[in-house]
């Protein structure tokens, strides 16, 4: 068995001109709650649409839970959980019709845990899906995912459009209810806070590409920021450098690991180390995806999906 | 499972075309029959009442079953693909041969169910006006001109000759009229994934058959395949043209053809993005 939930090998999804997916390099590990960002636009909603089968992949190959993407799709399908981005259900099916639509598709099914989604978000059960409230229809989107039992949970923006309660209801019962029980969830959005607070992994996806996929402590404790003077401040920058940028005889790196070595490294050229800090989720993600730079003089701009799981 | 939500989405239009059914057999056969009490029709009464049968089945049975056809066929797997719920629905664990097929299944049954309560309705009317009249069945009756108006225009200038075999022909036709006409909706709505669209481009590519049959018919000296005409040459006195071919072997053909259409929906909605 493969250790890794979702996998996918230079995954690609074209219209004609558009390059929505472009070669995506994707390793979900099992048991991760993996948080899949990106701005709009990026190519998120395209792979998970692609790897639910609802797209057909223009090349690459994908394989999740160990099964092909496309050829074995239904038994795929059958293991994995799917809220999408619309968060649409049939309109005129109440919560109730649609556990006893979905209930026959899935051997897995818990009636159980469907009752206790509906008791402990508040959902009314006996109402139209078109009839409820868009935190209601998500609430209701995510029951119906998390009744199935699925050992794979894809979440494309599930909390868009929610207010900040009904959002902490529905991220706590992803960690409590669903990842703590080993299962794999894969978290696409663009908030980059909500991620931030759930996701022990990450990848950042922009123009159709992964720009980087790394644990989150990884981020954390591995992507530094260096403030450092000098005359003749390095330019030729190993692999390990995401950015220079410099301004006058001041140079910011942005470095992803062994920092300390980069720093021994400046100190030994004559550079004068001004400040060491560590980068956040969100200047990490600002870092890899934003288009203009602050100053263009020796800027590498970001170095593609470094970091393999296995790194 | 899927079969309950299809047979869930068109329980109304199928109330709906129950209603007309039953509402429309009760008037034409009561209607007709006090009106042929008062007609000549060339035949003793018991079988003229099979003549409501015939003339029933082409002025009333054939476009009902053309708009039943149109509107249970509009509903279909490929009308959620393009409403609210499609992703949902996509993302079971199925393949898209099973919804396109177990769609099309529920279209057929209800139309069934529709054809055959509208047979026993008239079944019964026709008991209730001239008690068991499958004892008088048609060996070779004979109706003439002056049964024309009874039948709406449509066997204009002709004489039919009706024996017992039309009547299950007729009864096919108009099955056959609907089974058809629903698989090409069917079709269409996948392909444009709008029950509005389909019910208007099926109704866009039936009326330019139609029209063209007719012109070829009159003009042509040719025809084009038509089920509505199938009982209607076979009953005439003046006899089918020569390219006519077994009323059997037409029906089975238009069966196939219609076979055809949730086939190309099949293919249609395997091959395209969701």
């Amino acid at each position: 068995m493969s250790e890794f939930a979702i996998l996918t090998d230079g995954l690609m999804k074209h219209y004609s001109e558009t390059r929505a997916v472009d070669g995506l390099h994707l390793h979900v590990p099992r048991g991760s709650l993996y948080g899949f960002l990106g701005r709009n636009g990026a190519g998120k909603t395209t792979t998970i649409r692609t790897l639910m089968g609802l797209l057909r992949p223009t090349g690459g190959s994908a394989r999740m839970l160990d099964m092909r993407v496309p050829e074995e799709q239904i038994a795929i399908l059958q293991r994995t959980a799917y809220v999408s981005e619309k968060k649409a259900l049939p309109p005129s099916m109440t919560g109730e019709h649609l556990v006893r639509f979905n209930r026959p598709f899935y051997r897995s099914w818990s009636d159980a845990l469907a009752a206790k989604c509906a008791q402990r978000l508040e959902i009314p059960m006996d109402q139209q899906f078109k009839k409820l409230s868009l935190g209601n229809r998500t609430k209701l989107c995510l029951l119906m995912a998390l009744a199935q039992g699925a050992e794979l949970l894809i979440l494309d923006e599930p909390t868009l459009g929610l207010d900040p309660v009904i959002m902490d209801e529905l991220l706590k019962l992803l960690i409590e209810d669903y990842a703590v029980e080993g299962r794999t969830v894969f978290l696409s959005s663009h908030r980059l806070a909500e991620v931030e607070r759930v996701a022990d992994w990450v990848g950042i996806i922009d123009h159709g590409k992964l720009l980087l996929e790394a644990r989150l402590d990884d981020i954390r404790t591995e992507y530094c920021r260096i403030n450092a003077s000098g005359n003749a401040l390095p330019v030729n920058i190993g692999p390990q450098i995401l950015s220079a940028v410099f301004s006058g005889s001041l140079c910011e790196y942005v470095v992803r690991n062994d920092a300390d070595r980069f720093v021994a490294e400046l100190r030994s050229q004559g550079a004068t180390i001004l400040d060491v800090s560590p980068l956040n989720l969100g200047e990490v993600f600002l870092l890899l995806v934003r288009k203009e730079e602050p100053c263009t003089s020796g800027n590498v701009g970001a170095t593609p999906a470094a970091l393999s799981p296995s790194t | 499972m899927y079969f309950w939500k299809c047979w869930r989405d068109t329980r109304r239009a199928f109330s709906i075309y129950l209603i007309l059914a039953v509402g429309g057999t009760l008037l034409w056969f009561m209607g007709m029959n006090h009106a042929l009490q008062h007609a000549s029709v060339g035949a003793p009464p018991e079988e003229a009442l099979w003549f409501l049968v015939v003339s029933g089945g082409l002025a009333f049975g054939l476009p009902f079953a053309a708009v039943m056809g149109l509107g249970l066929g509009s509903r279909s797997v490929g009308t959620e693909v393009g409403g609210e719920g499609g992703d949902f629905l996509m993302t079971r664990p199925r393949s898209r041969k099973y919804f396109v097929w177990v769609g099309w299944t529920v279209g057929l049954a209800e139309i069934a169910i529709l054809l055959a309560v509208t047979a026993l309705v008239a079944l019964a009317v026709l008991y209730y006006e001239g008690g068991p009249i499958w004892r008088h069945m048609p060996v070779a009756t004979h109706f003439g001109p002056a049964t024309q108006a009874s039948t709406g225009g449509q066997a204009e200038n002709i004489s039919l000759l009706l024996t017992v075999v039309d009547i299950p022909l007729l009864l096919a036709s108009v099955a056959v009229i609907a089974i058809v006409v629903h698989g090409l909706t069917y079709f269409m709505s996948v392909l444009t994934r709008s029950g509005r669209r389909a019910v208007t481009y099926s109704l866009i590519l039936i009326l330019v058959f139609w029209t063209s049959a007719n012109l070829l018919d009159r003009w042509g000296h040719s025809s084009l395949p038509n089920i509505a005409k199938i009982s209607l040459y076979r009953m005439s006195l003046q006899g089918p043209p020569p390219w006519y071919l077994a009323p059997q072997l037409q029906l089975i053909g238009w069966v196939l053809f219609a076979l055809a259409f949730p086939v190309a929906a099949q293919l249609v909605l395997e091959r395209s993005d969701i």
